[in-house]
């Protein structure tokens, strides 16, 4: 068609988005610079050395393992849960929609304290992998269900006139359609099970994070944390390439309208198994956790006032929030350019955020704990610090939200304010911002409830002499008394759940 | 299009040439230089004389143990503490990361490898002889860095019902009648502290030959010396390798009914290390006057007290007496070792991987 | 300043990369006339609207409005400063705001009266509280050029506007849009890939073939004398017949006219309304049928094997397979091979 407009022929970037777009990529790059310069501390040889054992080979084999595996589990379990919620006819589809992506609202930590407290066996990799595929499968389930809402009826209504009406085949088939969501949701898990503290530390599985941790903490050789950290950066960069590749050549076929209408597709018998399944993925991931929560709260002693934990509740609260106000207005720029302006710097910014993403959050809150002491000591171990740490650990999360909700915005209308008198400004004022504002507010949501789950840089960053849930759960969770953490575990699971909900039901 | 990109090549390297300097400055400032500005106000009669303000804890002992201890020292002295709870490692490597620009003015640690870390870098201030000579000089830095507040002795806890006759010596439990039997905490500080000792003592080749006994008699590894001590006390596993107040701990929260499991003391043997919890006063500190007064506060005998009642641990100080049940303190026979070596954790946690006990 | 056309293009260039998109572009589009760009998908019309527009820059050339320089190598007027509205594919109103709003979107705040004039002229009175999704397509398209022409633009761009419209509403729509901007005499561009649409309604013609003007003229102009023979093609069904000229005659196998060319082989161009069916022409076999309703076109096969295109009455649609004669009226147009 003549009037598609390519989106490589775009007129110059407006400096007013780019300005702090760039500066925001840059700082959330701030920790890799720090950890570049840590690694060559003691020169390149010693960093070849480092990489070049065969430890380390083991490190890269066992969280590579990991990751793959509860990526696979997290794909082959959001297939039909999205599928059957979205586009067929199974009971309770509605509440299961939302219910299923509650699991969200669970951190990974406290899952783990739950099974392990309740079966000590399971310590190691099927630990690791039961509690993060119970975490993390909400990263590829909650993109599918929004993209198998948007897809075309007519594919399936093809497939049925050919005689390839089986329930599978249908799945797989909308499945195939969606392969992009699929990548991009495979690209959030993989990155999250790298980058987790939490489970693998408590599942005692000796994965990248927990050996740097230990480097850090009690060896006292940052050098090889540094190093360490380094290698998971490179994995985590040929995840982002991988998913680059596979998001260009997937194909989708989306209706034009907004919200497709569509016949649900009746499962009859295959009903039980979508059912079993949904039950099942909900009593791992959601009723065992809050279960086990409930027996701690239970057994409960006077260890701290219900003041403590208010307390703690209040500092969640506020610095989540304001992290999300703040993640939000630095990440409005960058979606905008991306899903606007797209050309190889803007892209470049947008994956660059991911970087600080996937290093893990023990690595990034040392980096801030160096660069903070120096460069901003004014605001070091104060609220400003805290929540530049978790705009650049959640800066991707709030940008991929708002890119989705710009990038559905024509082109075309840009274009038309203009000729109609509006700078480049005022585009983004009155038209764009307007259009992205569900985004905005869905972006909010998963960046608040990220911070109120973030475990190291909260404990190592937030203020001196105020608590979060997360930093009070951590202190009665490392002694083991999970009667004490009974409260602020409830805590968190009912008031990270809230936004989660929030989050979910906005789409 | 070229000028976005453009810029993007100029900030970062601006933000890394800003970065560079940054570090070469704070690598070069851990030569302990700070030693020599200790002296002005230090060996006062009393440390907490005209001290005044507040002053920032770094406390890697658990705020359920020594809040109330920061409290009742604000209370006698009007000092305002903030306290920073966090792991001891974790403090350690965030005051090493913190360089000379640390907010911290008391470094108040479960362990002394992670005082040592801090001590070998130069960042503490030498504290004056009346704070360091309440403790006996094996507690302390031998360079005055730090002062031990409490000890903790390493025991074999064991399952009477199980093991009738326990091991007096860590050497028995490479016997095979243990095989499978043992339970550790491979991860714990005090273990590590254990076999860095046994490095420092034995030497390299016969720590690394006890190990490698140890590790072929196939031990049990738990996450922490709590989950031990209660694998023994299920009879899971039939004695384990912890630190003395465990058990107490237990009694306490549970009743003595509810406890079989008992301590058995290695009085003159390399596994009945003392290891000790520490403070020290940052060299940099703003209030260094009111920082040695907490410290002092630490080793007073309400102090000391505070530390028996609520942590079952070790008294340093004579005249305060430990809790009922313990061995004297002066019984403890424990190995002679300078516990500032604790520090070389790194070296330990190599050969600790190397024979298949850890994995880095 | 009445000497300026509203619009010239001089020798414009434009390239994408190693791609040459618009190659020495050239036309004026005089003071409210209606100027229509015509050509096949991918050819530069839409790179071409996009520089008058400003939405690109121009590498060569130059682009005046009203006699000033809005865009050469030198020289690049932002588009929210050039007063060019423009009428999309596909409407582009937007979503989050209501009929008023968008037509309202390039006047100052207050002017009401100028939005109920607007909404008036497009025939939309009562609607200015709907949203775009709670109106047909054909309203969105004229909301579309009430919202261009609101704030009273030098010039409109029509960008295949009516495209996106269903076959049945779009020749209404289209004559409905066109009165209306002939009634503000407003100077309109529009760009278009649908020839008859071009000929219906512009005064002047631009065909943009592969980056490069073939022909510019009046409708009629380009229809009865194309300037080559892709040009021809474009414009209407053309049959392309092979041909000779000797002695200033040209003699092809329906018929033989004189011209001034030299001797030598020539393509000529012949109209399918210019053949029809008679018992005592050149004889064929029908081998195409088509049924139009008012009328028909048959392909026959000629005795030398070339297949020519007539348009008939449907009286005279004979069955595949008939053996018929073709008699051509008027003169062929001559293309050098």
């Amino acid at each position: 068609m003549s009037t598609t407009l390519k989106i490589s022929r775009r007129s110059r970037l407006p400096a007013p988005l780019v300005v702090p777009a760039v500066l925001a990529a840059v700082a959330s790059l701030a920790p890799l610079a720090y950890l570049v310069d840590v690694a060559f501390d003691r020169g390149a040889s010693y960093l070849w050395d480092e990489i070049w054992q065969r430890r380390t080979l083991d490190l890269v084999v066992r969280s590579g393992l990991l990751a793959a595996a509860v990526t696979a589990a997290s794909v082959a379990l959001s297939i039909p849960l999205a599928w059957s919620v979205m586009r067929s006819d199974l009971v309770g589809r509605r509440v299961w929609r939302v219910v299923l992506a509650l699991p969200l609202a669970v951190p990974s930590y406290l899952a783990a304290f739950a099974w392990i407290s309740w079966e000590s066996s399971l310590a190691g990799f099927w630990g690791a992998f039961l509690v993060l595929t119970a975490v993390s499968y909400p990263y590829v389930y909650l993109p599918l269900t929004a993209a198998f809402s948007r897809l075309d009826q007519a594919l399936e209504e093809i497939a049925s006139v050919h005689g390839r009406g089986s329930t599978t085949r249908l799945m797989m088939l909308a499945a195939r359609q969606c392969r992009g969501t699929i990548a991009a949701g495979s690209l959030l898990v993989a990155l999250y099970v790298l980058s987790d503290f939490g489970a693998v530390a408590t599942m005692r599985y000796d994965a990248f994070t927990w050996v740097i941790y230990g480097a850090y903490r009690a060896g006292f050789n940052p050098t090889r944390a540094a190093v360490l950290a380094l290698v998971l950066v490179l994995i985590a960069l040929a995840l982002v390439v991988a998913e680059v590749v596979a998001r260009g050549r997937a194909v989708t076929t989306m209706t034009s309208r907004a919200v497709a209408r569509h016949r649900p597709i009746r499962l009859r018998r295959n009903a039980v198994w979508f059912q079993l399944l949904a039950v099942a993925i909900t009593a791992v991931s959601l009723v065992f956790p809050v279960w086990r929560i409930l027996v701690w709260v239970d057994s409960y002693g006077p260890e701290d006032g219900f003041g403590d934990v208010m307390s703690a509740l209040w500092g969640s609260v506020r610095y989540s929030v304001v992290a999300a106000v703040a993640t939000v207005l630095v990440a409005l720029p960058i979606a905008l350019l991306v899903a606007r302006y797209r050309t190889r710097t803007t892209l470049l910014l947008d994956r660059s955020t991911y970087v600080t993403h996937a290093l893990p959050g023990i690595v990034v809150a040392i980096s801030m704990v160096f660069i903070g002491v120096r460069v901003m000591r004014p605001v070091y171990l104060e609220a400003p610090l805290l929540v530049l740490a978790y705009v650049a650990l959640f800066l991707p999360l709030a940008v991929g939200g708002i890119r989705a909700s710009a990038e559905q915005i024509p082109l075309g209308l840009d274009d038309v304010a203009r000729s109609l008198g509006s700078s480049p400004m005022a585009v983004v004022r009155r038209i764009n911002l307007p259009l992205v504002a569900p985004g905005l507010a869905a972006a909010a949501a998963l960046v608040t409830l990220a911070a109120m789950k973030e475990l190291p840089v909260t404990m190592l960053l937030r203020p001196t002499g105020t608590e979060t849930l997360a930093t009070r759960l951590w202190t009665y969770t490392t002694v083991s008394d999970y009667a004490g953490a009974g409260p602020y575990a409830l805590a968190i699971i009912v008031f990270v759940a809230i936004p989660t909900a929030i989050a979910t039901g906005r789409r | 299009m070229s000028t976005p990109r453009r810029f993007l090549n100029v900030s970062v390297s601006f933000l890394v040439a800003g970065l560079f300097p940054i570090a070469l400055v704070a690598c070069g400032g851990d030569d302990g230089e700070s030693n020599d500005t200790s002296s002005e106000i230090a060996d006062s009669a009393d440390p907490c004389e005209g001290a005044t303000g507040t002053i920032t804890v770094y406390s890697g002992r658990s705020e359920k143990l020594v809040a109330d201890l920061y409290t009742s020292f604000s209370t006698d002295t009007g000092i305002g503490v903030e306290v920073r709870y966090g792991d001891s490692g974790e403090l350690a490597g965030q005051i090493l990361t913190e360089g000379s620009a640390s907010p911290a003015d008391v470094f108040f640690s479960q362990d002394a490898g992670a005082l040592g870390a801090v001590s070998q870098v130069g960042l503490f201030a030498t504290l004056p002889t009346s704070i360091l000579d309440r403790v006996p000089s094996e507690f302390s830095s031998p360079i005055g860095h730090w002062v031990g507040t409490s000890g903790r002795v390493r025991v074999i806890v064991y399952n009477p019902t199980l093991v009738p006759a326990p091991p007096a010596s860590i050497d028995e439990l490479l016997d095979s009648s243990w095989k499978g039997k043992i339970g550790f905490a491979p991860t714990n500080a005090s273990w590590q502290s254990f076999v860095t000792a046994l490095r420092v003592i034995r030497g390299e080749d016969a720590a690394r030959e006890w190990l490698q006994g140890f590790a072929d008699n196939d031990p049990v590894a738990y996450e922490k010396n709590g989950a031990v001590r209660d694998a023994v006390n299920a009879g899971e596993v039939s004695l384990g390798l912890v630190n003395h107040y465990y058990l107490f701990e237990k009694i306490a929260a549970e009743g003595a009914d509810a406890v079989v499991a008992k301590n058995q003391y290695l009085p003159g043997d390399i596994g009945g290390l003392v290891n000790v919890a520490g403070a020290g006063v940052l060299a940099e500190s703003g209030n260094r006057r009111a920082a040695q007064c907490l410290v002092s506060y630490f080793v007073s005998d309400t102090g000391q007290q505070y530390f028996v009642d609520e942590s079952f641990e070790y008294p340093l100080v004579g005249g305060v007496a430990p809790v009922d049940g313990q061995p004297a303190f002066d019984e403890l026979d424990p190995p002679a070792i300078d516990l500032s070596d604790l520090s070389s954790i790194a070296a330990t946690q190599e050969l600790l991987a190397d024979v298949g006990l850890l994995t880095l | 300043m009445t000497d300026h056309p509203t619009l010239r293009v001089s020798n414009l260039s434009k390239r994408f990369g190693r791609v040459e998109v618009l190659r020495g572009v050239s036309f004026d589009a005089p003071d409210g006339s209606v100027t229509a760009v015509l050509g096949p998908s991918g050819q530069g019309k839409t790179t071409l609207l996009r520089l008058i527009a400003g939405f690109e820059r121009v590498d060569q050339g130059s682009i005046e409005i009203d006699g000033s320089l809005v865009g050469s190598p030198d020289v690049h007027v932002r588009p929210d400063r050039r007063g060019v509205g423009i009428v999309p594919q596909d409407g582009a109103l937007f979503p989050h705001l209501t009929v008023a709003g968008n037509i309202g979107f390039g006047l100052p705040r207050g002017s009401a009266s100028r939005i109920a004039e607007m909404t008036r002229l497009v025939g939309l009175d009562g609607m200015n509280d709907r949203r775009p999704s709670e109106i047909s397509g054909g309203q969105q398209q004229r909301v579309a050029l009430a919202r261009a022409l609101a704030p009273s633009p030098h010039l409109v761009l029509l960008d295949e506007p009516f495209s996106a419209l269903d076959a049945g509403l779009r020749a209404g729509i289209r004559d409905e849009v066109i009165a209306i901007l002939r009634q503000t005499g407003t100077t309109t561009l529009l760009v278009t890939h649908d020839q008859e649409e071009a000929m219906s309604i512009a005064d002047h013609v631009v065909v943009l073939l592969d980056g490069v003007v073939a022909q510019q003229g009046s409708p009629s102009d380009i229809y009865e004398s194309p300037a080559s023979v892709e040009v021809a093609r474009f414009i209407g069904d053309a049959n392309l017949l092979t041909a000779r000229v000797a002695d200033g005659m040209v003699t092809h196998v329906l018929g033989a006219q004189p011209c001034d060319r030299d001797d030598g082989p020539v393509t000529v161009l012949v109209r399918p309304e210019q053949l029809s069916i008679a018992g005592d022409g050149r004889p064929g076999i029908v081998e195409r049928r088509a049924y139009y309703g008012h009328d028909g076109t048959l392909g026959v096969r000629l005795m030398n094997g070339e297949l020519v295109s007539v348009r008939v009455p449907v009286e005279d649609l004979a069955p595949v397979g008939a053996a018929v004669g073709v008699v051509m009226r008027g003169s062929a147009s001559l293309f050098a091979d």
